[in-house]
């Protein structure tokens, strides 16, 4: 089996928890939504995805992301329904594992006269490991995951960005 | 632009062609600084037999032109080449000669070098190099690419070799490395098409396995997930232009560490494949492949 593996972009994020905190002191007895709404470069989704995520217990959340990207013409579009799981939580930062199964489909266009291109579609797994930023309402997420399907094992990073309405 | 990408590096739209290359040219008809450099006919070339074995290798510049020899006379199968496609040559005027020039009469072969880009004082292409006469060569510029990170002129070069029954065509290529399948596909055809039936076409394909995000970030989970190879990608496209191959698109022939992958390969189209492989030779970063085609059965292939 083939094994490729990508440099993992490090990005580091901020809130400013400051402001968030005063804002939202009266109201921290509320329980959070249990809906959360994403977006993500580089993660589940291929190069970016929404996803959305139903909390199920207070450490456990049932989800999904899926994407459709066009890189040079190619088309590529992927799905993964996962589990996510709280590890460790503080009062704003925790650690969290996601694992779920991947499908994805590519399609690669003809630029020539005589070929008709070619299609492929495919499943995988994966499991994540990661930080997470919340405050009542954001949710910031980085994780690094390992990949694997068809072609290979592979890690890969990214990065999220979602909404608890 | 450029920097604009290499920031932003989930827009997919950074990589731009800039042109659709130019047709065959034939060599005497080629001037300047990328003029072609054309060998004398080889001293003493055996008659072919019915069996003729083509070999390809990029020499990641080849500095050193008699350490190749050593290797390839050193090795087990590349060493039997009777054509050899080499990719990543150099010439400079402060050396004793071309770099394929000094490899082609080391090893007792003619050769063309066709240069495809300026190289500081030098230039930088391909080079074919034979054991039979080479009776036609031409050059073609490939369609080029802009790119955030090193874009590169690109070029085929296409020789007719006088060997066995009926004359040859063997196309030697070097394509883009960060490309992704559909450019790749782009960028190789203008090299597959209007050449004689009979043909042997290959090169450095570098047909790594991404999909490429602004020719910057490979995109290795779709890769993962698919096993969509761009090796994978070129075979079912050179199908459709009738050549077949038997090497897997699943080996690997450069040293790469971790990372499989088939980037250098020979096709052969109404010349049946009776052997192939990949050998590892010390003295570049790429392993030769070699491939033997029938010449004997061609005619009633």
């Amino acid at each position: 089996m083939r094994t490729a593996w990508v440099t993992s972009i490090a990005m580091g994020f901020a809130l400013p928890a400051s402001a968030e905190v005063r804002a939202t002191a009266s109201t921290h007895a509320q329980a959070p939504s249990r809906h959360l709404f994403y977006v993500e470069a580089f993660g589940k989704g291929g190069l970016y995805g929404l996803g959305y995520e139903l909390a199920i217990t207070p450490r456990l959340s049932l989800g999904a992301a899926g994407s459709f990207a066009v890189v040079r013409e190619q088309q590529v579009l992927t799905l993964a329904p996962y589990v996510h799981a709280t590890l460790v939580r503080g009062e704003r930062n925790a650690l969290f594992t996601d694992v779920g199964a991947l499908f994805a489909r590519s399609h690669i266009p003809s630029p020539v006269e005589g070929w008709d291109g070619m299609t492929d579609s495919g499943g995988g797994g994966f499991v994540s490991l990661g930080w997470e930023r919340a405050t009542r309402h954001l949710v910031l997420r980085a994780s690094g995951s390992v990949v694997a399907g068809e072609g290979g094992v592979t890690p890969w990073a990214g990065f999220a960005i979602g909404v608890r309405p | 632009m450029r920097a604009a990408c290499s920031l932003l590096v989930v827009a997919a739209g950074c990589t731009e062609q800039l042109d659709d290359g130019a047709p065959w040219q034939p060599v005497e008809e080629m001037t300047g600084a990328l003029a072609p450099e054309v060998g004398p006919a080889p001293a003493a070339s055996a008659p072919a037999g019915c069996t003729l074995r083509v070999a390809s290798w990029n020499v990641h510049f080849g500095a050193d032109p008699d350490g190749l020899a050593r290797a390839i006379a050193g090795s087990t199968e590349v060493a039997r080449a009777d054509v050899l496609f080499v990719q990543e040559i150099e010439a400079y005027p402060a050396e004793a000669g071309s770099r394929a020039a000094r490899l082609a009469a080391a090893l007792g072969m003619t050769w063309v070098y066709a240069p495809a880009r300026v190289e500081g004082d030098g230039t930088h292409g391909i080079a074919t190099l034979s054991r039979f006469p080479i009776t036609a060569a031409a050059v073609r510029e490939l369609p080029y690419f802009d790119q955030p990170l090193r874009p590169r002129e690109r070029n085929a070069l296409a020789v007719t070799v006088d060997a066995g029954a009926q004359p040859l065509q063997l196309v030697n290529v070097h394509l883009d490395v960060r490309l992704g399948p559909v450019d790749r596909i782009r960028q190789l055809d203008p090299a597959a098409t209007d050449l004689d039936e009979r043909a042997v076409l290959g090169g450095d394909f570098n047909s790594n396995p991404y999909a490429w995000a602004g020719s910057l970030v490979p995109l290795a989970e779709t890769e993962a997930i698919l096993g969509q190879d761009q090796a994978r990608v070129l075979d079912d496209y050179m199908i459709a232009r009738r050549f077949t191959s038997s090497i897997s698109p699943e080996v690997t022939t450069m040293r790469v560490p971790i990372i499989g992958m088939r980037i250098d390969n020979l096709y052969a189209r109404a010349l049946p494949i009776t052997a192939s492989g990949i050998e590892y030779v010390d003295g570049s970063d790429h392993w030769p492949v070699w491939t033997d085609v029938a010449l004997c059965a061609a005619a009633a292939y």
